[in-house]
């Protein structure tokens, strides 16, 4: 095989072709020079492997924030650092992973839980979702949600907003509410999404469409019905523990069996999801009585520290990522306790998503009569 | 003088990699090859050499051992003996001349300094990388094209520190990104959820 043969017959990639599409068509191009003005394309528009694995390194050194910025950097420089930044970030070993506001809607990590933090704010009764950076309850952590109580004759709703300013249902950071019944034990999660193709809205709103704020495409205005929790009805009115019991249309998780994994503004589900959404059912795991301490214990493993009546753990009794849909309910898949006056921690993991976790810890807030 | 110092002051004469390389199988053992035999090849013939033409069709003479040891790419062609050296030059259309100087510089510098100790290394390397943002592209293209694993990821540490702590509209500049390919609508989005990045 001759010499030239051997070269030629290496795979040359388009764009690298398209880099020097000035030049004569058999690449003799010494001329890569001229094109000095191209050579700003050669960066946006380099060979895909050789794009992926810069960002790829990008992405594997800042797993944690406020690093992991420089991922979300690359997805904004250009349409094709976008494209392939999308692709790594939505890699099964990255599941779980907090990068893009569109996270927030996906199942959590599969082996240990995302570890948050809620800070309330009696006065504006606000309610602030962070990611915890590090170990302690005090740090700052990285801002993910706010929510916002507004209190009607017959009703009360929280309007969950990724914009810790506006939390207003027509704001594009809007990303779902929770509206509670007159007795405060029953809840509704509603989505500003849809939370599989061909889910329709829940109330009638105006099909008029805004631009959220997701690095996603444009999507219909409307609340998209996507869990209830209840609390069960306590007649002895003892200070028991609560009973507590949620269903959740949750996204497919990457178990192999549903999923479209590059679904990275959560749009995209497959066939079957448009059947059947996937639904998990969760009940809170009844703590014991210590006869010793005279009180009910739960343990938290460290991540709550102060007794109060709102902590608890869910898990789950049908979780369709699981084989045959039954819960595993030993694994604590929500976790959330008060650790200070206004400080409590939430921990959650596949199949919960950020904001379902969310929406079902304010359901902890508030009064409910006759309940306790 | 006795023959064992003899063999011992021709041994201190070859470099390492060459001493190491010369064992040969006697007899079912390995043993080492005598080293004034080596000497007695080496001085019979020079170090072999490879020619590499350029897209320019410039062409560098390069030792053989340099390459081979560094780009995967021409080990293969020589190993599978499509090269012969009295008449063939390699063909590189995809790197210019001035690409190809500083990719043989480099492979040259890291195999006869390879027992430099490594802050003196890295010095080097980080002084050889000291490019503009087209040079290190061409760099990168052709360290791809000829397969050299260790300039490779190289290039690939700088560019990633390059990222690392940019805003992006300094990423944008740095790598002479003109044209975002966003939509107005898009950019503006972007900006708007991220002023802080920009």
């Amino acid at each position: 095989m001759s010499l030239r043969k051997v070269f030629r017959s290496r795979k040359f990639s388009k764009s690298f072709m398209e880099v020097n599409a000035a030049v004569a068509p058999k690449v003799e191009g010494g001329e890569k020079k001229e094109e000095a003005g191209e050579e700003g394309n050669a960066w946006s528009g380099m060979l895909p492997e050789l794009l992926g694995e810069i960002i790829r390194r990008v992405e594997v050194e800042e797993e944690q924030w406020p690093q992991r910025q420089n991922v979300v950097a690359c997805a904004c420089v250009c349409k094709r650092w976008r494209d392939m930044t999308r692709e790594i970030v939505g890699q099964p070993h990255n599941n779980g992973k907090i990068t893009f506001p569109s996270c927030l809607r996906k199942p959590g990590p599969r082996e240990l839980p995302n570890q948050c933090l809620i800070k309330r704010n009696k006065k504006t009764s606000t309610f602030y979702l962070y990611l915890a950076l590090t170990p302690s309850f005090t740090d700052k952590g990285k801002f993910l949600l706010a929510a916002r109580r507004y209190r009607f004759g017959t009703h009360t709703e929280y309007i969950i907003s990724l914009d810790a300013e506006d939390l207003s249902q027509g704001s594009n950071a809007y990303v779902g509410k929770l509206s509670s019944d007159f007795l405060g034990t029953n809840f509704t999660i509603y989505d500003s999404q849809p939370p599989h193709a061909g889910a329709k809205p829940s109330s009638g709103r105006s099909s008029r469409r805004f631009a959220s704020k997701q690095i996603s495409p444009q999507v219909p205005a409307g609340n998209f019905e996507v869990g209830q929790v209840s609390y069960k009805f306590n007649l002895l009115k003892s200070r028991g523990p609560r009973r507590m019991v949620c269903s959740l249309k949750c996204p497919a998780t990457p178990l192999g069996e549903t999923s479209d994994i590059t679904s990275l503004d959560g749009n995209k589900t497959n066939s079957k999801d448009q059947a059947t959404p996937t639904c998990t059912v969760l009940k809170n795991k009844a703590p014991r009585w210590h006869e010793h301490l005279q009180c009910w214990c739960l343990n938290f493993h460290g991540r709550v520290t102060v007794a109060s009546v709102k902590n608890f753990q869910l898990v789950a009794t049908v979780d369709q990522s699981q084989p045959g849909g039954k819960g595993d309910e030993d694994t604590v898949l929500l976790q959330f306790g008060k650790v200070g006056d206004d400080t409590f921690t939430m921990d959650y993991r596949q199949p919960l998503s950020a904001f379902q976790a969310f929406a079902i810890c304010l359901t902890s807030f508030g009064t409910k009569l006759a309940c306790e | 003088m006795e023959l064992l110092c003899i063999r011992q002051w021709i041994s201190g004469l070859l470099p390492t990699w060459l001493s190491a390389w010369c064992i040969k199988p006697v007899g079912g053992a390995l043993v080492r090859q005598e080293p004034e035999y080596i000497l007695l090849a080496l001085m019979g013939s020079p170090l072999k050499k490879i020619m590499l033409c350029s897209s320019e069709k410039e062409i560098f003479s390069v030792e053989e051992q340099v390459m081979v040891q560094h780009s995967v790419i021409i080990n293969n062609m020589i190993e599978d003996g499509s090269y012969n050296h009295e008449e063939s030059k390699i063909p590189l259309d995809c790197v210019d001349s001035k690409t190809l100087k500083k990719v043989i510089d480099y492979c040259t510098h890291h195999t006869h300094h390879h027992n430099d100790n490594q802050e003196d290394l890295e010095a080097w390397d980080a002084q050889f990388l000291n490019v503009d943002s087209n040079g290190l592209y061409d760099l990168l293209m052709a360290a791809n094209y000829l397969e050299i694993r260790n300039l490779l990821d190289l290039i690939y540490g700088t560019i990633k520190n390059m990222i690392k702590g940019k805003k992006i509209d300094e990423i944008r500049r740095i790598f002479n990104i003109k044209d975002h390919g966003f939509t107005p609508e898009e950019e503006e989005q972007n900006r708007k959820e991220y002023p802080h990045f920009y």
